[in-house]
């Protein structure tokens, strides 16, 4: 069995506003789905953490959620991104991007740039 | 960012309130998704059932999923709170004995010092009423050693007016505030009218809220008479009507023009109905010390260099008039509040330190319950850490419980001190307007919080080492009758402090116990037996002169004397134990450089009966009589103190002295010969030495003296009856309205006169004892706690004991000699405690030490008698036990 990492904290709620902002209204399993998928299956979302991270995203009125049909037509719930969500979103990303570049400027340091 | 986090917190809050709560939407989200994930799963390959079991595995506990998206949902600290409190309500209540035993401890401690806080707030703390009150100040005399005198003459008060620097303004006030009374048609009003110098409001910076203050032309000698009303004569005498301004109104027998009333703020330390205008101006020759001193010091000036200032002037004034000057005179300032209060401070600070002791001891003695309440809960403690409770979560709840107990308890102290505040202050000696009104407002609130919150914190120790204790093992395995160490020593210790501060209070109160009932016992040198006595003031054309003056006196006497039921009555210049004017006198043909040649006495102008009236022993000499005349030898009659002082190796008896040399022409007596030597009477107050005292005919003083002493204390009277049962005033009412058109004053018994000059005493006295009480019954309890927890304990070991062959007796000695020496060990402490503080309490005290070895035994006694006693029954239980019941017991 290869190991799967779990989600590292805080960042599930971007790649949940990122596979909705892609991909569109989706329900929670989907979006558990796809994440692993674009992760390659390298990642495990709990569901223990991804439910109470999307009512967190809803509270703060960053995703929408409202029933609908699934693919085999049962009651299932989608959530759908909102503005303040592609704001969020877009806010996220550019610190995501500046964090990653910050630590990657760290990993490629060698002795003699500093001296 | 920010928006967002509030919008959530608002929603969370709503659910939170609602108690809403999205398991359905959860529960329904999550079938739909191990469906899903079965279908996957099935689509991979999988049969059915194990599709769905991999299905379920993948989505983890749900319980743990329901768990975080509900703390997700609300706000699970509050939430926490809440059920926190929920659930120590739910545990107080089903121990009903701790829960009302802790509060009504609490309550007492807080009660208690809450009530002594309203007393020392009212009296201490609160800032005076007046604005910038810090730069009010009092100017006394201070003297070489220590001693200081608040009064001054006019041309001292208006020269340090003119000569000082650091003042804004100074004013000049009746020692003590003249009775008049307002006359209205027929009937008569006694008020209290005070005569002050122009700058008086202005001091105060409070003016007149109606009309206008006094101006420098109204004290011009012989200027219209005009007269400020205080806001309550205002109301109550006239109405509140604004029309009253510009009017002439009648006090005793002078009109005034009534120009302000007063705001209903001023107040200062005595009741004054109206004030009029001191009419003084700079006389050398004018020496009378009758007038206080007050001043508004300039922004910065501190109290020390005013004084210098002052020091200053008065060393100018040796220049100009040099017979107001003396070698040995300084001037000291201080804050006019400190002025007001500062006898009264000591008392209430000892009371403020009996009753936080008492504070301590209720936290002590809850320590102690919540110590024995916890080793009983230690296994339900261990269950819970069992299933997964934190250290931290139980002292959350633990706390919980003491808040929730502090909270009950504060409350109703705060209640037990609305009830109890207003008895106290009626108790109390304390009567100065500005000071009487005690409300539960902020201030004492916020008090009360404090300490509320000062005994949850106190408690918390015990469940913070509670906590601490949360092996797991150790607790379930332990059996709950066993206990470590540790727990046992901190519970005894707290019985020792107890103890201890228990004594320490018992001791106080036994020291003013004994103060008292030395007071009250003390001989004040006349029988205060079937003594009624009251005042009245005459106007000043009725105390004109001496002579009709006198006349008058005797005329009223003698009527009185006539009266069914009087045995004897008699007018005096000062009651005992109140107010006198002292007299400086020189004793005639002793060399002036001699010590014994000048002193200074009691001035007490008197009628022909004074000491068979009130029983004052003749010593020596003869009493007075009706040939003391106006116009006979000038006599005086002095005390066995006057004689044994200037007189030691004569006989007073004949010899010369004259009164008021050093005072100007004005008040220098004619030489008087002493007729006769009385017995000492404590004139001053019963716990001070009886002073030197001159009697004087009424009729032979000074006229000056006579119309001085009619303003300024007006007349006493002393009236004998024949038995307590029978009501002579009103008669004496009608007789004095008729004669003289003069209302009664004061009226009150001999003994209730004596009584009210011990108030102070008698309220410190009380306050102790009560607290004495407290404290007995606090250390009694938590004494029997201890023991009978202790017991409880043992009953096992006790059982065995009585197995091997103790007997009852045996087991309850081992009990009774358990508290014996935890008692013994804090009287010691208590001992000691008392002995090193006893200087603390040493200034409230009258015929007793403060290391008294009688009071230290009697509390000891007390205190161990008690201890033992409640001692007694745990003892007895233990003496019960049944050894075979014991042993299977568990």
């Amino acid at each position: 069995m290869k190991t799967k990492k779990d989600v590292q904290p805080g960042t599930l709620a971007l790649m949940v506003l990122k596979t909705l902002d892609v991909l569109g209204p989706q329900h929670g399993y989907g979006i558990a789905r796809r994440i692993e998928q674009i992760s390659g299956d390298k990642l495990f979302v709990n569901q223990g953490t991804l439910y109470p991270v999307l009512l967190r995203l809803e509270q703060e009125g960053a995703v929408e959620s409202d029933w609908g049909p699934s693919e085999n037509n049962r009651r299932a719930r989608f959530y759908r991104l909102t503005r303040a969500g592609h704001k969020l979103l877009e806010a996220e990303k550019r610190d995501w991007e500046q964090t990653a570049a910050i630590i990657l400027r760290f990993f490629e340091v060698k002795a003699e740039d500093l001296s | 960012m920010k928006a967002l986090t509030l919008n959530r917190f608002v929603i969370r809050l709503r659910n939170l309130v609602a108690g809403r709560r999205g398991d359905q939407r959860l529960r329904e989200e999550l079938k739909e998704h191990v469906a899903l994930q079965t279908e996957e799963n099935i689509r991979a390959g999988m049969l059915p059932e194990e599709a769905r079991r991999q299905a379920r595995l993948k989505l983890g506990g749900v319980e743990s999923v329901r768990e975080s998206y509900h703390a997700e949902e609300g706000l699970p600290s509050v939430e926490g709170l809440l059920q926190d409190l929920r659930f120590a309500f739910r545990v107080l209540a089903k121990a009903p004995g701790f829960t009302i035993s802790a509060i009504a401890i609490l309550a007492l401690g807080i009660g208690a010092n809450l009530t002594v806080f309203l007393v020392l707030y009212g009296v201490l703390l609160r800032p005076l009423s007046f604005p910038k009150p810090q730069q009010l100040v009092r100017i006394e005399r201070s003297y070489p050693d220590g001693s200081a005198w608040p009064a001054y003459s006019g041309t001292q008060a208006l020269f340090f007016e003119r000569a000082s620097r650091s003042f804004q303004s100074m004013a000049a006030y009746d020692y003590i505030p003249a009775t008049a009374n307002l006359i209205q048609g027929n009937g008569a009003t006694p008020l209290k009218l005070l005569h002050a110098t122009a700058g008086f409001f202005r001091v105060f910076q409070m003016e007149p809220v109606l009309g206008r203050g006094f101006r420098p032309a109204d004290m011009v000698p012989k200027a219209p008479g005009v007269v400020v009303l205080s806001h309550a004569l205002w109301e109550h005498q006239f109405g509140a009507n604004p029309d009253v301004l510009g009017k002439a109104i009648t006090l005793g027998d002078r009109s005034y023009t009534v120009i302000g009333v007063a705001n209903p703020r001023f107040d200062l330390d005595a009741r004054v109905d109206a004030w009029a205008p001191l009419a003084i101006t700079e006389n050398a020759n004018e020496r009378a010390q009758i007038y206080n001193l007050v001043g508004r010091l300039k922004p910065g000036v501190t109290q020390v260099a005013a004084a210098n200032d002052l020091t200053r002037a008065f060393r100018e004034m040796k220049n100009i008039y040099p017979g107001l000057w003396n070698r040995e005179e300084g001037v000291r300032v201080l804050g006019l509040h400190e002025s007001l209060t500062g006898n009264l401070r000591p008392a209430l600070e000892i009371l403020m330190g009996a009753v936080g002791l008492v504070l301590l001891m209720v936290a002590a003695n809850l320590m102690s319950l919540l110590l024995t309440r916890a080793v009983g809960r230690r296994r339900d403690m261990g269950v819970r850490v069992a299933l997964g409770a934190t250290g931290w979560r139980i002292l959350r709840q633990l706390v919980a419980e003491n808040a929730l107990l502090c909270f009950a308890g504060g409350a109703t102290g705060i209640g037990l001190a609305w009830i109890a505040a207003p008895l106290l202050m009626h108790l109390s000696p304390i009567n100065i307007p500005q000071f009487a009104s005690l409300s539960i407002g902020g201030p004492a609130v916020a008090f009360a919080t404090a300490l509320t919150l000062a005994c949850a914190l106190i408690l918390s120790v015990v469940p913070a080492l509670e906590a601490r204790r949360t092996r797991l093992n150790e607790i379930l395995q332990l059996n709950t009758s066993r206990i470590a160490a540790g727990r046992h020593l901190a519970q005894r210790l707290l019985i020792v402090c107890e103890v201890a501060m228990s004594l320490v209070l018992l001791v106080g109160a036994t020291l003013l116990l004994t103060t008292f009932w030395n007071l009250i016992s003390v001989s004040p040198g006349f029988q205060s037996r079937n003594i009624v006595t009251f005042k009245n003031s005459f106007t000043d054309a009725q105390a004109a002169t001496s002579s009709q003056f006198g006349l008058r006196l005797n005329e009223l006497t003698s009527r009185m004397e006539a009266l069914p039921g009087v045995e004897s009555a008699a007018g005096i210049g000062g009651l005992p134990t109140q107010l006198t004017p002292n007299m400086p006198f020189e004793v005639v043909g002793r060399p002036a450089n001699q010590s014994d040649a000048t002193g200074g006495a009691d001035y007490l102008p008197v009628t022909k009966d004074i000491f068979r009236t009130l029983g004052i022993p003749i010593i020596a000499g003869r009493a007075f009589m009706d040939a003391d005349t106006h116009g006979a030898m000038p006599v005086v009659i002095v005390n066995e103190e006057i004689a044994r002082t200037y007189f030691k190796n004569e006989n007073p008896i004949g010899q010369q002295i004259q009164i008021g040399v050093g005072m100007g022409p004005a008040y220098t007596d004619r030489v008087r010969q002493i007729v006769g030597v009385v017995g000492n009477v404590k004139q001053d107050a019963l716990d001070r030495p009886a002073p030197a005292i001159m009697y004087l005919p009424a009729s032979q003083l000074p006229d000056v003296m006579t119309r001085m002493q009619n303003t300024l204390l007006g007349e006493c009277w002393v009236v004998r009856t024949r038995s307590a049962h029978v009501d002579v005033l009103p008669a004496i009412r009608k007789l004095f309205l008729q004669d003289v058109h003069a209302p009664l004053l004061s009226v009150e018994s001999m003994q209730e006169v004596i009584s009210a000059s011990v108030a102070q005493q008698r309220f410190s006295m009380i306050l102790l004892c009560g607290f004495g009480i407290i404290s007995l019954g606090l250390g009694a309890a938590g004494l029997y706690g201890v023991m009978s927890y202790n017991v409880a304990r043992q009953t096992r070991e006790i059982g065995v004991r009585m197995a091997l062959g103790a007997s009852r007796r045996d087991v309850a000695g081992m009990v009774l000699k358990d508290a014996g020496s935890l008692v013994g060990i804090g009287l010691l402490v208590g001992i000691a405690a008392s002995l090193l503080g006893a200087k603390i309490i040493g200034n409230l005290l009258f015929g007793v030490k403060p290391r008294d070895p009688t009071a230290l035994v009697a509390a000891s006694s007390v205190l161990l008698v008690t201890g033992l006693f409640a001692a007694w029954w745990p003892a007895r239980r233990a003496a019960g036990v049944e050894p075979m019941e014991a042993l299977r017991s568990e």
